[in-house]
C-alpha cells in the first residue's frame, strides 16, 4: 500500500515538474525583450569589481599576446622614427594652410555629435561577435548609431536599444560586408570577415593600387555606417593566389580584447 | 558532518564566481575557442544536488548565454534544460558516484551540447567557424576531466 502511495507520489511530482518546466518556457519564449534587459541591468549593477576585473582581463590577454605586442611594439618604434621626420613637412603646410583659411574665411566643418559610453558586456562565447554598452534610449541612443573609439576607429553600430544599455554588432560578426575606400590611392572595395576570423579584400578592381599598410577608412557606399571611419590596414598582399578576390589580407585597428571606452555618433541614423 | 546549507552557500558562491570568470575573462582568453564553465559546473552539481536547485541555476546562466551570446533567443534555454534532463536519464543506465561513468556522463554531455549548438548555427544560417567549436569542445572536455579527476582525487 505505501509503495504504490509512494508511486502515485512520484508521478504527480513528475507532472507538477513537467507542467511548471511547459510554463517556465512559454513565459520565458515569449518575454525575450523584458528577460534581455532585465539580465543586461542585473549583470551590470552586479558586476560591481568590474574596473579590477578589466584590469586583470588586460593582464591575461598582454600576457597571452606578449610576441604580438613586442612585435607591434618594434614596428611602433620605427614608424616613430619615421614620423619625426615627416613632422617638420606637416608643419610648414599646417601653418600655410591656417593662413589660407583665415583669408578664405572658411568655417570649420561641424563634425559628429558624440556621446561616451563604456562597454560593459561583451559576447563570452564570441559566436556573435556582440557588445553591450551602458547607455540607452534614456540617453538619445537609438539602433543603427555608429559605435566608434576614442581614436575614431569603427567598432560597429547599436542593434538593439533598451532603456539604460544598448546592444550592437562589432566588425568582427562573422559574415560582416563593410565598404571601404583606400584612404590614399581612393580605390573602393568591400572588407569582408571569413569564418577562420581573417579579414580580407574583395571585389576590388582589376590592376587596382593597393599596397600593404594602406589604411582603409569606411566609404560612402555603406547603408549603415558613416564615411571616414578607420577600419583596417592591409596587412598582406597575396600575388600568387588562386583566388583573386582574396588577395589582401587586412589587420583591423579594432582591438577586440581591449574595448573598453567608445563614443556613439548620435546624429548619423541609416 | 557539512551542513547541506553551507554546502548550498559554497555551490552558489562558487557558481557566481564562475558567471564572473565566464563574463571578464574567458573572451580575453583566445578568439580561437571558449570555455563554457557553467555548463561544466552545472553538469557536476548535477551529480549532487537535486533537480530544482540545478533548474534554477541552469535557467540563470542560460539567461546569460541567450542574452549575451547568438541572435537565437531561447537556444541556450532549450540546450540546458535538455542536458540537465538526459543527465537525470543517463543515471538510469550508470553509476551516479563512480569516476568512470561521472566521466563518461560528462564528456557525452558536453559533445551533446557543441554538436546541438554547431546544428543551430547550420540550420538558422549563422555564419561561425566550425573548428573553433571543435575546439572549444576539445578544451571542455579537457577541464571537465581535470575538474571531475580534482573532485575524486580530493572527494570534494
Amino acid at each position: 500500500m505505501l509503495k504504490k502511495e509512494r508511486n502515485y507520489f512520484n508521478i504527480i511530482t513528475k507532472v507538477i515538474i513537467l507542467i511548471t518546466f511547459v510554463i517556465l518556457t512559454k513565459i520565458y519564449l515569449n518575454q525575450e525583450i523584458f528577460l534581455k534587459a532585465l539580465a543586461v541591468e542585473t549583470l551590470k549593477n552586479t558586476n560591481v569589481f568590474s574596473q579590477p576585473f578589466l584590469e586583470i582581463k588586460f593582464f591575461i590577454s598582454d600576457f597571452l599576446n606578449f610576441n604580438r605586442i613586442r612585435k607591434d611594439y618594434l614596428n611602433l618604434k620605427e614608424e616613430n622614427l619615421r614620423l619625426s621626420s615627416e613632422i617638420n613637412s606637416c608643419n610648414l603646410t599646417k601653418e600655410e594652410n591656417e593662413i589660407l583659411k583665415e583669408a578664405l574665411k572658411i568655417k570649420e566643418e561641424k563634425k559628429w555629435q558624440l556621446k561616451e559610453a563604456k562597454v560593459i558586456l561583451i559576447d563570452p562565447l564570441q559566436l556573435s561577435g556582440d557588445f553591450w554598452i551602458n547607455k540607452g534610449l534614456a540617453s538619445g541612443l537609438k539602433e543603427g548609431m555608429n559605435v566608434i573609439t576614442l581614436n575614431e576607429v569603427l567598432v560597429g553600430r547599436l542593434t538593439q536599444c533598451f532603456k539604460n544599455s544598448c546592444k550592437g554588432e562589432s566588425i568582427y560578426k562573422s559574415g560582416i560586408k563593410i565598404g571601404v575606400e583606400d584612404l590614399r590611392s581612393k580605390v573602393l572595395a568591400v572588407l569582408e570577415k571569413d569564418f577562420r576570423g581573417s579579414f580580407y579584400l574583395k571585389l576590388v578592381p582589376p590592376l587596382a593600387d593597393i599596397e600593404i599598410n594602406d589604411i582603409l577608412v569606411t566609404s560612402s557606399e555603406n547603408p549603415n555606417y558613416l564615411k571616414g571611419l578607420l577600419v583596417a590596414k592591409v596587412k598582406e598582399k597575396i600575388t600568387d593566389s588562386k583566388n583573386p578576390e582574396k588577395e589582401y589580407i587586412l589587420e583591423p585597428f579594432l582591438n577586440r580584447l581591449r574595448l573598453n571606452e567608445v563614443l556613439v555618433i548620435t546624429n548619423f541614423e541609416p | 558532518m557539512k551542513s547541506p546549507f553551507l554546502s548550498y552557500f559554497l555551490a552558489i558562491l562558487l557558481f557566481f564566481f564562475f558567471v564572473l570568470l565566464e563574463l571578464n575573462f574567458i573572451s580575453g582568453f583566445s578568439s580561437l575557442f571558449f570555455v563554457n564553465f557553467l555548463l561544466i559546473f552545472i553538469i557536476i552539481l548535477n551529480f549532487i544536488y537535486p533537480f530544482t536547485f540545478i533548474a534554477i541555476l541552469a535557467l540563470i546562466s542560460s539567461l546569460i548565454f541567450d542574452t549575451l551570446s547568438f541572435n537565437l533567443w531561447g537556444l541556450h534555454f532549450v540546450l540546458f534544460f535538455l542536458i540537465i534532463i538526459f543527465q537525470r536519464f543517463l543515471f538510469n543506465f550508470f553509476e551516479k558516484n563512480t569516476y568512470y561513468s561521472n566521466l563518461f556522463i560528462g564528456e557525452i554531455l558536453i559533445a551533446f551540447y557543441f554538436l546541438s549548438l554547431a546544428l543551430a548555427l547550420f540550420l538558422f544560417k549563422q555564419p561561425v567557424f566550425y573548428f573553433k567549436l571543435l575546439f572549444s569542445f576539445m578544451i571542455n572536455t579537457l577541464i571537465y576531466w581535470i575538474l571531475n579527476y580534482l573532485r575524486f582525487r580530493f572527494a570534494i
